[in-house]
């Protein structure tokens, strides 16, 4: 037999030098939401869709959602877009389709799974910490220029396959999809930091805070 | 390495080199007087360039000469038109040398008398067009091959010009003929290799030391080749047959490596050959990253080779050989950026992998008869990860056996028989993503694709049986046999009936035809679908040879070759794993013509060897035909080398059409993973770049009194035209980057030998 190494990743992610998702270079889907992420029989679960620039948060011009292969779920577009289970359904996962419309002209896609059949909750993200300081969403952050470190703490506890995902558009992040995660702010500016919290199952949490550079 | 350290590297290596040329050997030189003579009529032979220690003399009339010469021992090489070159040792007194005889073969005769002990084939008709035997010499001396072998074989026709740090083919194998890496078997005397390169690609695992030459069959292979549906490279290791202990210590940017031959025992007729490398990529490689590089190592690149052979010729026509070879390559670290692509492989990586092989060998030989036997066993061993899902470990057990027989009743009759059996038990674990097969876009994504998750036992067993009758009736010779092979795995049996003619035109000219059926065992991961079929291949393959003067070989060849049961993947059959989505139902036709025009004279040697070719594949009934991955119309190489005196040149140039690219047209953003599934166009659809680059190589030999100092710089791509060989692309892959061949690499290499 023979051996085929596989040493792709490790030549590519060694070559390149571009932009990565958590520097918010451009338009991006950052989360694709259900809420509840999973639903029982007859309940509904809310689709969202969290959409970042490099100017930070933005809200999209146009958002559609498709259900390729349904098995028996509704969706309905009223004051935004859900889901609901059928009523007798076994538990299974559906995939939910996104076309994003930007103001710019801007498309973008993408997809989520979300269980239906069974519910499941949401989880939620309890404490924002930097430098070990909690800070309360909502809340400007004033941050000296220097590395901080970034910590989040979720409920119910982050497990094996939970993802933590950290985006600004101001300074440097590196293990951005960690926590902690490291932030360097070098120069004075404003902007965004997100993060987005996947607990592996489908629940997504987010948050997000002003961040001031002096 | 960044432009800068290139810069650095090249000069530095330029400025040792000078000062290399500038040692001379000590004054005083004492007249040596000898004579060359023809082996077979022990006459004088005159016009023989006779050279050492930066002299040159020729031979008169009677094949006499005189050179000066320090006192000591010295090497003196004889290079006579139409002969074999010749080097032996003159020890040369304070007060000179008289009668110093050096023996010369004619061309023809060495190319007879070059037996290949036959450990791995029996001696057969070579009547195959396109067959091809490139020489020990040939293979050390071409430039921008480093002086490794395998890396040579590239500068045949027939052969793709991949790199070897192409990703997907990384360390893996040699594209011919329009076939796909895997579907050729490289063996060393036929035992196949499991893995040809060491990391990045810069030396195969066999080095040149320990190779006697190495046969090239592009397609139409003889029917005691099974397995296979592409080509045959079959390396033929040296015997250390040196009347007296000799050796050698190397040091190179790659390596240092060591090689000891001579008698275990003369009166026994018993021969030894060892030798060993290790490589210095791990001193090399913290100067070559730049220093904003995001990969860092807890063990440095290393990998170690080692051979022995042992011969045993208790007769003349006895032969007992033993023969070992081992291989290991070992790195681990961990890369401080996130995989934007694979976030699942990032963070720590780790990979090893080692094989060894032993096998004794019986050769019996006489001019009606032959027969010979060969037993091997070996283990395989391999991990790798890197991040947190992806992980692959294995170990496995080989054994085989080959026996073979050769009967001549008349003069124009050649009986042969034989059989193999070659079983590999494997157990392998882990969680990984399955490498693309040819044709399917992309790499292999562990947070985005599905994974395997392997805890199994897995075998791949065959075994094989042939009859080959071969006719000489004059200008006419033909070659007929039938392969049977039961491929035990996969509960499968083929039956290969295979045919080719050779017709002399003249005395100078031949024709060559034949029509042959290959078929080929699953390998790779398919091995994981034991009901997969063995894929086939025919081949018709047709060409001519002309021999317009002595040392000169024109060749042409046509070739058409119709594959099927190919196996493909297709997703939509994927009940509970990945695995199920292999399906034998690809079909490909591959044709292209070969020309290559061979010259070597007494100081010597070059070739112009030109492919034109296309090959296509077929994924399924219903699917448009699509061009193979790397599917090269053009593929020109021209390359010599020049002895002048103690020093040796050699240049090589080669053209490459670009290979066939599938374009990428967007991504999705897969919310479940935060990761992004690209969108590709029509597979193959567009080509890369073209392919060009200079190799240049300069090797420099001095003669002491009881050993010799060779240097050479071997300058890969010396106008730096970097090739494309992938694309890296951003998170979401709307930026792209050129990842590229080295664009420079000089090779720096200092040998010193007894």
């Amino acid at each position: 037999m023979k051996i085929k190494m596989l040493a792709t990743c490790l030549i590519l992610s060694a070559c390149a030098d571009l932009p990565t998702a958590a520097e918010l270079s451009e338009p991006q889907i950052l989360a694709l939401t259900a809420d509840p992420p999973g639903i029982a029989p007859g309940e509904e679960s809310r689709l969202g869709v969290v959409v970042a620039a490099p100017e930070g948060l933005l809200t999209p011009a146009r958002v559609s959602w498709t259900l390729p292969d349904p098995k028996g779920a509704i969706l309905i577009q009223s004051d935004g877009w859900s889901v609901v289970a059928p009523d007798n359904g076994d538990r299974v996962y559906i995939r939910a389709d996104v076309t994003v419309e930007l103001d710019d002209g801007t498309t973008l896609l993408g997809y989520r799974t979300m269980l239906i059949g069974e519910a499941q909750a949401q989880p939620t993200i309890t404490d924002m910490r930097v430098d070990g300081e909690r800070i309360d969403t909502g809340q400007t952050l004033q941050l000296s220029q220097a590395t901080h470190e970034l910590t989040l703490d979720v409920a119910p506890p982050a497990g094996e396959d939970a993802i933590f995902s950290w985006f600004s558009n101001v300074g440097e992040l590196t293990r951005y999809r960690r926590s902690p995660a490291f932030f360097e702010t070098a120069d004075a500016e404003d902007g965004t930091l997100v993060v987005v919290y996947r607990d592996g199952k489908g629940g997504i949490a987010t948050s997000s805070v002003r961040v001031q550079v002096p | 390495m960044n432009i800068n350290n290139r810069q650095t590297a090249a000069l530095g290596a330029g400025i040792c080199f000078a000062i290399l040329s500038i040692f001379e050997v000590p004054s005083h030189a004492a007249p040596v007087k000898g004579k060359v003579m023809d082996v077979e009529t022990l006459q004088g032979v005159a016009g023989v360039t006779i050279s050492s220690e930066g002299q040159t003399v020729q031979t008169g009339q009677d094949g006499t000469f005189l050179i000066d010469l320090k006192p000591g021992r010295r090497q003196v090489q004889a290079t006579g038109e139409g002969y074999g070159d010749a080097q032996e040792t003159a020890k040369v007194l304070e007060t000179g040398l008289e009668d110093f005889l050096i023996l010369l073969f004619k061309e023809a005769a060495l190319q007879e008398t070059i037996v290949v002990h036959g450990f791995d084939t029996l001696d057969t008709q070579k009547t195959v067009a396109g067959h091809t035997e490139v020489s020990r010499d040939e293979l050390l001396q071409s430039a921008g091959t480093r002086g490794d072998a395998l890396h040579a074989v590239r500068n045949l026709p027939g052969v793709a010009n991949v790199d070897p740090l192409t990703p997907g083919e990384f360390a893996f194998g040699i594209v011919v003929r329009g076939s796909s890496a895997e579907d050729s078997n490289v063996m060393v005397n036929g035992i196949e290799l499991p893995i040809l390169y060491h990391f990045f690609g810069l030396q195969s695992v066999m080095p040149s030391e320990v190779i006697e030459d190495i046969e090239f069959i592009p397609g139409g292979f003889d029917v005691q080749y099974g397995n296979s549906t592409g080509g045959i490279v079959n390396i033929h290791t040296r015997a250390g047959k040196s009347p007296e202990l000799s050796g050698f210590a190397e040091v190179s940017f790659i390596s240092v490596s060591g090689h000891l031959e001579g008698p275990i025992s003369k009166k026994h007729d018993l021969w030894f050959s060892a030798g060993f490398r290790r490589s210095v990529i791990d001193a090399v490689l913290p100067l070559a990253l730049p220093d904003d590089s995001s990969l860092s190592f807890t063990t440095l690149p290393q990998y170690y080779d080692s051979q022995l052979r042992v011969d045993w010729d208790p007769s003349p026509e006895h032969n007992l050989m033993f023969m070992a070879f081992t291989s290991w390559d070992f790195a681990s670290g961990e890369a401080a950026e996130e995989n934007p692509l694979d976030p699942n492989a990032s963070g720590t990586f780790e990979n090893q992998v080692g094989f060894e092989r032993a096998a004794l060998s019986y050769h019996f030989k006489k001019p009606k008869t032959e027969l010979f036997a060969r037993s091997w066993v070996g283990d395989v061993n391999y991990e790798f990860q890197q991040g947190n899902t992806l992980s692959q470990s294995g170990d496995g057990i080989v054994n085989g056996a080959t026996i073979g027989a050769r009967h001549k009743p008349a003069s124009w009759l050649q009986l042969r028989t034989g059989g193999e059996y070659n079983l590999e038990h494997y157990r392998g674990t882990g969680e990984f993503p399955l490498p693309p097969q040819e044709g399917q876009d992309g790499f292999p994504n562990s947070t985005t694709g599905m994974s395997v998750i392997l805890s199994e036992d897995i075998q791949r067993d065959f075994v094989a049986t042939y009859v080959a009758a071969d006719f000489d009736l004059g200008t006419l010779r033909f070659t007929t046999g039938l392969r049977y092979d039961n491929f035990l795995s996969n509960d499968a049996q083929t039956l290969s009936p295979r045919g080719s003619m050779t017709y002399g035109i003249g005395e100078n000219w031949s024709a060559s035809a034949s029509v042959s059926r290959h078929t080929l065992q699953s390998r790779g991961v398919e091995i994981l679908r034991p009901d997969l079929k063995p894929e086939e291949s025919i081949h018709y393959v047709a060409g001519v040879k002309h021999t317009p003067a002595e040392g000169v070989e024109i060749t042409m060849t046509g070739f058409l070759k119709d594959l099927s049961e190919l196996a493909v993947y297709d997703e939509a059959l994927i009940v509970d794993s990945p695995i199920d989505g292999y399906i034998n139902r690809g079909t490909g036709r591959v044709k292209g013509l070969e020309t290559m025009i061979r010259a070597r004279r007494h100081n010597w040697f070059g070739w112009l060897s030109y492919s034109l070719q296309r090959s296509e594949r077929n994924d399924g009934p219903g699917l448009e035909d699509r061009l193979f991955d790397f599917d090269q119309t053009h593929n020109l190489v021209a390359l010599g080398s020049y002895q002048y005196g103690p020093w040796r040149f050699g240049g090589r140039f080669q053209f490459t059409s670009g290979e066939p690219d599938t374009p990428l047209t967007g991504s999705m953003y897969n919310s479940d993973v935060d990761a992004y599934t690209p969108v590709y166009g029509e597979t193959n659809s567009i080509r890369k770049a073209n392919a060009h680059q200079l190799d240049l190589r300069v090797e420099r030999n001095w003669s002491f009194e009881a050993w010799r100092l060779s240097a050479y710089l071997d300058v890969t791509n010396v106008y730096a035209h970097a090739r494309p060989i992938a694309k890296a692309y951003n998170f979401n892959y709307s930026k792209s980057e050129d990842v590229t061949t080295v664009p420079l690499f000089p090779a720096l290499g200092l040998r010193g030998s007894f």
